[in-house]
């Protein structure tokens, strides 16, 4: 009896270090190959320039990494950096907060939704990138076409998840809350908006990059500034170094917000990750 | 202890009596009333708005801006018919097409064949996973001036930006509608003797058929992006181009029109899609959103 | 709570504008402090009954009352159990207790105490910080009768409970909500499935016909009170007011197979 347990205990404790051990190696080593593929991947490329591909069409890593330093030394390409995150940022909040806030006044209103959904519809399915030329041309090619493009990719992203968001609240959570008492305001704040929230949070999560590409699209069609023109410029100097740079730089700004961001997602951690309508724009 | 008295309560006998008939045509007119009422509120509503919406593009935008910036739905309209008679706009809707049509499907097959090598080699995909997520959430229009310079002003880069538009999408929604087969019915299926291919092609693939589906129909418009953006940035034709140079020309009806020739393309793709999706998968009733 | 002469009719969705008739001439007065069952066929409108007394749904014909006045809007002066147990996923348990109470404009500390007070009654201590997902079907169950209960509305309307829930869970929170009863004594309108649940917890069972739901007999149900839910039924009298009780719905399933089928 007494041996019984004893032998059923050791059987379990060989079983759980074995499988801990199992798993230890095997997270060791997709993260040495990881490392191994950046490595391989920067080595490839360095090797591959001049002797597979001319250096025109893919620099060097040296190149890039050169362009990069002297970047973060000059003033001058602070402004630039500085312009695209305004022109985002404040596109990003224009964007998110008129979504939230027209999603909100029209969702609860079934009737008044369905009158304007067509012309949403159609807006939605005109690729925000062809209205480029037509904020330039209203708005000059300064700071404010930019802004209101980066508030164009970002808003119907927002305002299709926040809608959904209240439409996927379980309607019998909202009539026990009625029945409990509650008024129509107060299921408004207490049941509909935390029942939206998690899709809103992500929609906010995910157009941080699109304001971003809103921001950079408007300065590839018309700008004399940012990291957008930044990447057209080099282009044009046939510097591919410096195309790639502005691309990395890019990339990483996007990156960090993302992370940044991520903490958005855990003050909803009542509720698996949700899927959202429209997928991301970058 | 327990008397059971059953007490007959109700009708005894199913009496669908005149008054259940009665109840019933009450609420049956009562519900075709409101639907028709609610019906010609919405269309109606609809229909007013865009109305006055046209109205007040074409007679009171002026105010607000330089009608020269503005245009109207009028002059919209006859440079778009002019447009049409001509054999330009055709070329140009061409050119687009064909960039945003080819780098589409480019863009699909890899993605597709890169899900099937990724769930296929799961040590594979975990290696590769961050660097699939970093990709994913960098703004790929970005590439867009290294594209032309590596390949000039043809269709080639458009083609490979809305190939890469398009790509990663498919290939992200795809592995995880593939893994979120329940393992219950590949079990079951296992159990019930369907092995290897059979398996793949009777299981896995229809059950993630509905995400693969979804993420094939958003990403059209996203090849067009592709493509358009190119054209903006340097082409000699496509509908991109066309936009952007009357832009510079301050050709406002033209940029209009060519915006409304973007937008019934992109709708009719989308509808044409959307048509296939119902004939390939009649039992899928909700698609997933991607 | 009464329904006296109650029709109710739907047009089902996508289904042209046929309405249904769903409820045909139900009337049936609940005394205070009473509980009864409702039984009957799948899709008999029984519900449909519990969603009148909410006034979430108006009658088509006949009248809806309940304390001497007839229901017009949301009955706010009623507890409503529903099949989901509709916790707010984003309350710990605690909070979603008190949620009621909150609502209804109870001060802080006297809410908390009083929920407190009952958590501990159905042994839910100790789960107070949990998140509903976090929790056991049988939890959750608890921790949604108790928010309702707890607002001492002089009804509570339960509709299938304890439907998802596993047979030992069922047993033990029928028990529990007999304690519960008791103690606040309620009327209670009980839809069920489960026959021996309805003989267990009832005074008066009522069952009733295919569609349209019809009332077709009522049951009192005199077994001696406090009940043991355990041990239901090995008490004389059980056995024959199942028989009639089962006789009656096979009946009414019977039927519907054969409306179906013709």
């Amino acid at each position: 009896m007494t041996s019984a347990i004893v032998d059923a205990n050791r059987v379990v404790a060989q079983e759980t270090s074995l499988s801990v051990r199992r798993r230890r190696v095997r997270r060791a080593a997709v993260l040495a190959a990881r490392v191994a593929v950046v490595v391989l991947f920067i080595a490839f490329w360095d090797l591959a320039s001049g002797w597979l591909v001319r250096p025109f069409f893919v620099s060097t890593p040296g190149a890039v990494g050169e362009q990069l330093l002297e970047w973060a030394g000059s003033a001058d390409f602070w402004f630039h950096a500085r312009f695209t995150l305004a022109a985002a940022g404040l596109g990003y909040l224009l964007g998110s907060t008129l979504g939230v806030l027209i999603a909100w006044s029209l969702a609860l209103k079934q009737t008044a939704y369905r009158i304007v959904e067509p012309y949403f519809l159609v807006a939605y399915s005109v690729p925000a990138v062809a209205l480029g030329p037509v904020f330039i041309l209203w708005f000059g090619i300064g700071l404010l076409p930019k802004v209101i493009l980066a508030a164009y990719f970002v808003f119907f992203i927002v305002f299709i998840n926040t809608v959904e968001g209240f439409r996927q609240v379980p309607r019998g959570l909202v009539e026990v809350t009625r029945v409990m008492g509650a008024s129509r305001w107060r299921t408004v704040r207490s049941v509909m908006v935390p029942g939206a929230l998690p899709y809103i949070l992500a929609a906010l999560r995910v157009t941080v990059p699109a304001a971003m590409i809103g921001a950079v699209v408007g300065e590839f069609i018309a700008s004399n500034r940012g990291i957008g023109y930044l990447a057209r410029e080099a282009a044009g100097r046939y510097s591919t170094a410096g195309v790639l740079a502005a691309v990395i730089v890019l990339a990483a700004i996007v990156l960090l917000m993302s992370v940044a961001l991520r903490p958005l997602s855990r003050a909803v951690r009542w509720q698996p990750e949700v899927r959202l309508r429209g997928g991301a724009a970058s | 202890m327990t008397s059971t008295n059953p007490t007959l309560v109700g009708p005894s006998a199913p009496v669908s009596t005149s008054r259940a008939n009665e109840v019933l045509r009450a609420v049956s007119d009562g519900t075709r009333a409101r639907r028709r009422r609610t019906l010609l509120t919405v269309w109606g509503g609809s229909a007013l708005l865009g109305a006055a919406l046209l109205l007040f593009w074409e007679f009171g935008a002026g105010l607000v801006m330089n009608t020269r910036y503005v245009s109207s739905p009028s002059e919209v309209f006859d440079r778009l018919v002019e447009l049409a008679s001509g054999e330009l706009l055709w070329n140009h809707i061409a050119a687009t097409m064909t960039e945003a049509g080819t780098g589409y499907l480019i863009g699909v097959a890899v993605g597709l064949f890169g899900a099937f090598v990724l769930v296929s080699l799961p040590m594979v995909e975990e290696v590769f996973s961050p660097f699939l997520i970093a990709f994913y959430s960098i703004p790929k229009i970005a590439l867009a001036p290294l594209f032309i310079m590596w390949f000039g002003f043809g269709y080639l880069p458009k083609i490979l930006l809305a190939a890469l538009m398009v790509f990663l999408i498919v290939l992200v929604n795809s592995v995880t509608g593939i893994k979120s087969i329940s393992p219950g019915l590949v079990e079951v299926s296992r159990v019930l003797g369907a092995g290897g291919l059979q398996l793949a092609r009777k299981v896995i693939l229809p059950g993630a058929a509905p995400a693969i589906m979804a993420s094939i129909r958003i990403t059209f418009s996203r090849a067009m992006v592709g493509a358009i953006l190119a054209e903006f940035i340097a082409a000699t034709e496509g509908l991109g181009f066309l936009i952007v140079r009357a832009s510079r020309q301050f050709d406002t009806p033209t940029v209009f029109a060519g915006i409304v020739v973007i937008a019934v393309l992109v709708m009719s793709v989308n509808g044409l899609i959307r048509l296939l999706e119902r004939r390939l998968l009649p039992w899928n009733v909700e698609t997933v959103h991607g | 709570m009464q329904l006296d002469g109650v029709f109710k009719a739907f047009v089902a969705r996508g289904r042209g504008d046929e309405a249904v008739l769903a409820l045909e001439d139900v009337s049936f007065a609940a005394r205070p402090g009473e509980f009864i069952s409702l039984v009957g066929p799948s899709g008999c409108g029984k519900s449909t009954v519990l969603n009148l007394l909410a006034g979430l749904i108006t009658p088509s014909a006949g009248e809806v009352s309940y304390r001497g006045q007839p229901v017009r809007g949301i009955n706010k002066e009623i507890g409503y159990i529903t099949q989901d147990d509709n916790l707010l996923p984003w309350r710990s348990m605690l909070a979603n207790v008190e949620f009621a109470l909150e609502v209804r404009g109870v001060p802080k500390a006297e809410r908390r105490e009083r929920a407190r007070e009952f958590i501990d009654l159905v042994g839910l201590g100790g789960f107070e910080d949990h998140y509903p997902h976090e929790l056991s079907g049988g939890m959750r169950k608890r921790a949604g009768i108790i928010r309702t209960l707890i607002y001492d509305s002089p009804a509570v309307l339960m509709d299938e409970p304890f439907g998802p829930l596993d047979a030992q869970t069922r047993v033990i929170l029928q028990d529990e909500l007999l304690t519960l009863w008791e103690r606040l004594r309620p009327t209670v309108l009980f839809v069920t499935h489960d026959l021996v649940e309805a003989i267990a917890l009832s005074d008066r069972i009522l069952t009733f016909t295919s569609r349209p739901g019809r009332i077709k007999r009522s049951y009192d149900v005199t077994l001696p009170r406090p009940r043991d839910v355990y041990h239901i039924h090995e008490l004389p009298g059980f056995n024959e007011l199942y028989d009639s009780l089962w006789e009656d719905i096979r009946a009414e399933i019977k039927a519907t197979r054969e409306q179906v089928l013709a």
